[in-house]
This record gives C-alpha cells, structure tokens and sequence, in this order.
C-alpha cells in the first residue's frame, strides 16, 4: 500500500451477505452430514460398479461384461491359423464386413481379417505382433481400414482384456487406461449396466453372448446389424441410434486426435514397413446423411486433421492412402448402408472392387 | 477444467484446498492460488495462457503507474494505455473474425465483392469475464476508489482466480482487496458451510436442472421452421430456464468455492423471473455484469444526469453493447438492441405514469419480454429466431404435441419453482446434520447424472 497515492478516496464496496450466513445451529454437524452423505452414497455406488464391472474397463472379471469384446476370438483364430496369410487387414467393426475370400478371388492370395469392434491403433499394433510372433519369416500385404474417429482416445478395454494381445501395451498405458475406466463407473448409467449384469448373468454359463458369427478368416457373417435387421429394425432407426453416439463422441470426446494413438498407429507402420510389404490405408467411408450430422460438430476438422498427418506421414513411411470417405470414390450407394458407418456386403464390395481396380499391385 | 467434472470434483479442488489450507505465509498462499488457477485455465488449452498473463501485468503496471502520478494528464495515458490494450485483445480474438465476415457481407451486398479475407480467431476461454474483472481495477484505481494492489502476485490471483475466471461472477478489485490482504487463516466451519452449500446447490442446478432441459430445448430449437404455438413456448421457456438454472447454478458454484478458499464474492443472480419490471430484471440477472456496465459505460456516457433523450440513448447503447459482449453475432446485438427498447420503453412509460399497479400483471409481461428475447439471444441466426417468434405469436398452429408432455409439464413446474421458491442466497435454514444429509445426497446424485462433460452455456461468452 502508497501513502503516497494523493486524495485516495476509496469507497469500500459493501457486499450482500447470504442469508445462510446468519444461520443458527453448529454448520460443524451439517458439514459432516453433507460430506458422510456424498461420501456414502459415492461410495456404494463405485464399489457395486467395480465388483460388477458393467463394461469390462477395470478387468476385475468377476461377472461378464455386457459389452462382449471379439477380440480374445479373434486372437484365438490368429492361433488357430495354419498358413501365414498373405493378406492382413485390420481396422475397426467398419472392416468386419470384408471377406478375405472376396478379396482372394481377385488377388489370389489368402487373407486374414484382423479387424476388431471399436478397432483403434493399439488394436492394430497388438494384432500386427501377435500374427508377427505366428508367422516371423512370411511377407504379408496389409490393407488398413482407417477411421476418421480411430484417434479419439484411450485403448478400448477389450484389448486389455485379451492376455494375447495385452502383452503389447506398455504397463504404463494397461494401469492408465484401467484409471480411466475409473470415473465413468461413478454414474447412474453404470449402476443399471450392473443391475443388468446381475440379473441377467446365468452363474456358470455367463451372459449369452450377441449372436455374432466369425469365419476361420476372421469374417464377421453375421453381426448385431443382421440381427437388428432381421428383427424389423430399419436403416433410418440405425442411422438415429449411430448419429446420436457419434454426436456425443465429436461434442465430448474428440476435440483433438490422440497424439499416444498416434504413436501406435506410427509404430505399425513401421513395424509393417520392416516385416511386410507397404500397407494400403483406406479412410473408411461415411454416410451422407451422418456427414451432414457431424460435418459441423468436427467431423469435418477431424477429417482433415487426419488427411494432414498422414500427409506429413507419408514424408518418413511407405504407405498408399485412398480417402474413400465420399461415396463416390467408390461408386458407393447411400441406401447399402446398416447405419451412418457401416456398409452392407454388397456395398463393401463395390469398395474391394474399386480397392483392387486401383490397387492391385500394392495389395 | 469443468466445475461439473470428476476431474475437477475428485482431484483438483481436495488437492488445491489441501494446499491452500496448508499453507501459512500470505505470499506462498497466494502463489499457490495463482498457479493453481493457471493450472485450471490451461487444463483446456494453455496456448491462451500468455494472453491472461498479459493482460494481468498490463494492468497491474497502468495501475501502479497511475496510482504514483500526480499528474492528470499523464494518468489519462496511462488508462487509455491500458484500457486501449485490453480493448485491442479483446475486440481481435473476439470479434475481428466477425467484423470481417461482416464487412464482407456489405461489400458482397454492394457488388464489391469479399474485400477483406476471411478470419476464423478461436476464441480464448473466459476473456470476456477476465479482460472486464480486470479493467474495472485500472478504471477503479483512475477513479481513486481503491488502492492498487500490494504486489503483482496478489493481483495475478484476484485475476486469475479459478472459481471466477471462465464465467464470472464479474469480481472487481474492491469487492476483494480487503478479503486478498487479510486472508482467512483456516477453513472453519462457518466458511465451509455456506460453500458445500451454494457448491452443491450450483451441482444440483446445472446437472439435474439444466442439462435434462437441453436436450429437449435443442431439438425444439433445431425444428424452429415446423413449430407451432405450444411447441414454440416450450423452446422459448425451456431455453430461458435452462440458461437460469445453468448460469446460476455456475454462479452459485463459483460463490460456494470461494467460501470453500475463505472468500465471498457478490450475488450474480436475485431471481430474475420475480422481477416486476425490466429495470428490476437486470437488477436480478447476471447482475455483476449489469452492475459493471452501469458503472462503466453508462454513467460515464453521462448516465441519467443529462436530460430524457440522453438517457434514452445512454440506455440503449448501454445495452446494444452489452449484447454485444456476450458474443460477436447479430443476434446478440439484436438482444441487446431489444432489451435497451425496453428499457427505453419502460423509462418512458415511468415518467408517464402509465405502468401497471398489478404487480402479478408486470411480472408476466416482464417475463414474456424477457422470454422472447432469449429466443432471439438462443437462435444461431436471425431467421430461426423469426421462425421460433412467429411460432409463439400462433402463426403457424397450436402444435400441441411435438414439446412432449413431459417436457411441458417439467417446464411449468420449473416455471412455478422460479416464481415462487427463494433462491440460493435467500434460503433461511438451521444448520442441522439432516439438511446436510438431504444436500449431500443432492450433491451425490448429481455427481453420478455426469455422464460426459457439458460446459456451461456462458463459457462461450
């Protein structure tokens, strides 16, 4: 404080008190009452979730998780394979519709389909070592199925999960990704997974599993989609449910791609650059009318976004990119979609035969 | 860092009041509040760090350098300096984008074409609440009403102070130098009451409340070109309650932390649906910031003080302008331009003698003025707004089933509740165990409704 300061005429401000500050009683009890109350109640909550452990984050495996991962199945099929393949590909649940036979009717070279539900660049690196590890010495092809959304954060759990492939994630990143699995569990939403996991869990036997059905190759035949569809659900009732999920995941989530994503995603190029040939990256395709939802929530950014990493990519890795996120990169038709993401076979197919027609020697 | 976060709830706020309680000397206490606050300014992007230091120092500096100086003239520079400072970062990172866009829009109107290119400037957090807080300590300091502050570290933290620094309460230097040079020397539990309390209360308000109404008003909003009568109120109440319950539930959160730091900070909110009249609701709403451009703006235009027309026109800009501040669109400056006819229109009647004396008469209309005005203030453009009003005037049918039962029926409970329950800063209650239990079981199952991060509407502001 100045003495100098000359003709200070300081006008204290009086401020309005609450008039909970006025009060009677002791606040020392209602204090306590409020904090034990939070506390209990918090409490209770967060110990039911991590022993039921609705979704599978925490790995207590105690009861199932109502999410079934495909991935410890798709690990067993890589054990189970007999012959190296030649063809690999990886990618998310968008990738699950290509049939390595499709593809090796026009290649002549067999294939494995690798890709898993929720597939994100540790799912990739995971799978690319574990096939390394059964087949050391061949020289496989890779294509890539890549997401505009494959950077939007933490591993999905069911990587974790999977003893197979869980051994190529860091200990530093499995305890991270547990942590994180930590806070969504403190919610209602996880308080009715759980009931639901109790209620439903048949003990010994567990939760049915979806009816979801996989070929040796790695081929998902039938999935959720099929079954939603042959029980009357339609496209437009999908494209809802996918455009309600993905609105949330550009509001919330995925303001910024992953730069520990993107490290994976840089180590399985080069890991595939030293053991096989150079991959095909194809950014997975979009619906129009899910474009037109998430363009303006950052789809749109995102998508550039990850065009420019690949492009600042391509100066250190051997790679061919096709961005076949338009429909008419491929000749694709906006009415063989299941929803805002997925393509019917006959539509994948228009994309596998565009892939192979422009393509063919990389693959 | 979101105040509804688990974050924030878990981590941040036990380590900072950990901290904060812990230590004793006033120089390592304020430090620590500095850099913490920083901390929770930088969790969403510490690229505009620089700016909030900046715009801190530049202040901290005028102030000094005014406080020192006997000589007027240069004490003028001195503010215009400053001021001038804060006005450019302000009006770059703020509107530029906007004036550009603008500018392009008349010379395209015109036949000239795009003369200026376009400008997209990501808009810094908070800087609005910061760059006004700030301000209103140099002009304070101008005005010799208060004293400059001891040293650059006491000023960072009344700036940079996290429970104020992303959407107010507008704080200015006087109401808190006193509290900054004698800090509480511990949390007792005649602080932590009241800031579990409004804490607590603000939880309850913005994550039980207001983000069940978003949904709902959004998709009401979205469909502005097919509702009708019923549909079109319950988007216009639904939005007006939804920003109530979301910016005083902010608000009372922001109070119930600083009383959890051994601070108070002023009222932000004095249930403005009660208000009879328009002057009455901006004494009730946002008040901070109603109070500071009072301060600033209008009663240096020359306020009340030169004739009816000057005051009329004082009103007006007054109130275009603070429009304005809640955001770079023409929207807001309709808002604005709205409100300050209000008030206009209401000065007039006053001294007419033609207001109502039915009280229940004054506090509907107010209300309707007020609720279609925030139809405008919510609408992404002019055109949407028109079709929400048009809707709401029964130009487009009664469309009586689109809002949802439910939705109608929460909104007019919601609408009772704000007329007639005392708010947060009115509640009388004992302090017994049994309303902390009530409260903490409120706060708990707020907590568990966080699904995801929702950031409060006035961030974008």
């Amino acid at each position: 404080m100045r003495a100098s300061v000359p003709d200070l005429e300081t006008v204290p401000r009086k401020l309005d008190r609450p008039s909970l500050e006025h009060a009677s009683g002791d606040p020392r009890r209602f204090v306590v009452g409020t904090l034990v109350a939070a506390a209990a109640l918090l409490l209770a909550v967060l110990a039911f979730d991590v022993v039921v452990d609705p979704w599978g984050q925490l790995g207590t495996g105690l009861f199932p998780s109502l999410i079934p991962t495909d991935r410890p199945v798709k690990a067993a099929l890589v054990d189970r394979l007999t012959h190296a393949p030649q063809l690999v590909i990886f990618g998310s649940s968008r990738s699950l519709k290509i049939n390595p036979s499709y593809l090796q009717a026009r290649l002549g070279q067999p294939g494995f389909n690798a890709g898993v539900s929720d597939g994100e660049p540790e799912d990739a690196w995971a799978f690319l070592n574990l096939i390394h590890s059964r087949f050391p010495d061949a020289r496989p092809h890779f294509l890539y199925m890549l997401d505009v959304e494959a950077f939007r954060g933490t591993p999905d759990p069911g990587v974790l999960d999977t003893p197979q492939l869980a051994r190529y994630i860091p200990f530093g990143q499995r305890w991270s990704a547990r942590a994180h699995g930590i806070f969504p569990l403190l919610s209602w939403k996880s308080v009715r997974a759980s009931i639901k996991v109790v209620r439903k869990v048949d003990f010994g036997n567990g939760i049915p599993l979806r009816n979801t059905v996989f070929s040796a190759n790695g081929f998902r035949a039938v999935d959720s989609h099929d079954i939603a569809r042959a029980r009357g659900s339609t496209f437009a009732d999908q494209l809802r449910s996918s455009e309600a999920l993905y609105s949330f995941v550009y509001r919330m989530l995925y303001h910024r791609l992953s730069t520990t994503q993107e490290r994976y995603f840089e180590r399985t190029l080069a890991k595939m650059d030293a053991w096989g040939e150079p991959p095909v990256i194809v950014l997975t395709p979009i619906h129009p009318a899910m474009r037109a939802v998430l363009g303006p929530l950052g789809w749109n950014v995102r998508h550039r976004q990850v065009l420019a990493y690949l492009a600042a990519l391509s100066k250190h890795y051997r790679f061919t990119l096709l961005d076949m996120t338009s429909l008419s990169s491929f000749g694709g038709s906006p009415r063989l979609f299941y929803d805002g993401f997925h393509l019917t076979i006959p539509n994948m197919h228009r994309l596998l035969d565009t892939l192979v027609r422009k393509e063919r020697r990389a693959l | 860092m979101l105040f509804n976060s688990h974050i924030f709830i878990f981590c941040f706020l036990p380590l900072v009041l950990l901290g904060w309680w812990s230590l004793r000397p006033p120089t390592a206490r304020l430090a620590f509040l500095a850099v913490a606050s920083y901390v929770f300014y930088a969790w969403w992007s510490w690229h505009f760090l620089p700016l909030l230091l900046a715009t801190t120092g530049v202040d901290y500096v005028a102030g000094h350098a005014i406080a020192r100086s006997a000589d007027e003239r240069r004490r003028r520079v001195f503010l215009a300096t400053a001021l001038g400072i804060n006005l450019a970062l302000l009006g770059y990172f703020k509107y530029v984008g906007f004036f550009l866009h603008s500018a392009n829009g008349i010379g395209s109107l015109l036949g000239a074409g795009h003369p200026f290119p376009g400008l997209r400037v990501l808009l810094p957090i908070g800087i609005s609440f910061y760059t006004f807080n700030s301000m209103s300590y140099t002009i304070d300091v101008f005005r010799r009403r208060v004293r400059p502050a001891n040293n650059l570290l006491q000023y960072s933290a009344f700036v940079a102070m996290f429970p104020h620094l992303i959407a107010g309460p507008i704080v200015r230097w006087a109401d808190i130098e006193d509290q900054l040079r004698r800090l509480e020397p511990k949390l007792t539990a005649a602080l932590a009451g009241p800031g579990l309390f409004f804490f607590a209360t603000g939880l309850v308000k913005k994550v039980v409340v207001a983000d069940s109404l978003a949904p709902h008003v959004d998709r009401l909003f979205t469909a502005h070109a097919s509702l009708g009568l019923v549909s079109g109120w319950a988007a216009g109440l639904g939005y007006a309650l939804q920003l109530y319950f979301d910016f005083s539930g902010y608000s009372d959160m922001a109070v119930g932390l600083a009383y959890l730091l051994g601070f108070r900070f002023p009222q932000n909110f004095n249930s403005p649906f009660k208000a009879s009249n328009i002057s009455d609701f901006w004494r009730r709403w946002h008040m901070t910031l109603s109070f500071w451009l009072r301060d600033y703006l209008f009663i240096p235009l020359g306020g009340s003080r030169h004739g009816r027309l000057r005051t009329l026109r004082n009103l007006a800009l007054t109130m275009a302008l603070g429009g304005l501040w809640h955001g770079a669109a023409f929207t807001f400056v309709v808002w604005g331009l709205l409100h300050g006819a209000y008030l206009v229109v209401h000065n007039v009647c006053r001294s007419a003698g033609l207001t109502p004396h039915s009280i229940a008469f004054n506090r509907t209309l107010t209300f309707v003025c007020v609720v279609t005005a925030f139809v405008i203030f919510r609408a992404p453009n002019l055109g949407d707004a028109w079709d929400v009003l048009r809707s709401m005037a029964g130009l487009n049918g009664l469309d009586a089933g689109r809002a949802g039962i439910r939705f109608l029926v929460a909104v007019a409970a919601l609408v009772a509740f704000v007329n007639v329950v005392p708010n947060s800063w009115e509640v009388r209650l004992r302090w017994r165990p049994v309303y902390g239990l009530v409260l903490g079981s409120a706060a708990a199952t707020a907590i568990l409704m966080l699904s995801g991060p929702t950031p409060f509407l006035y961030f974008r502001f």
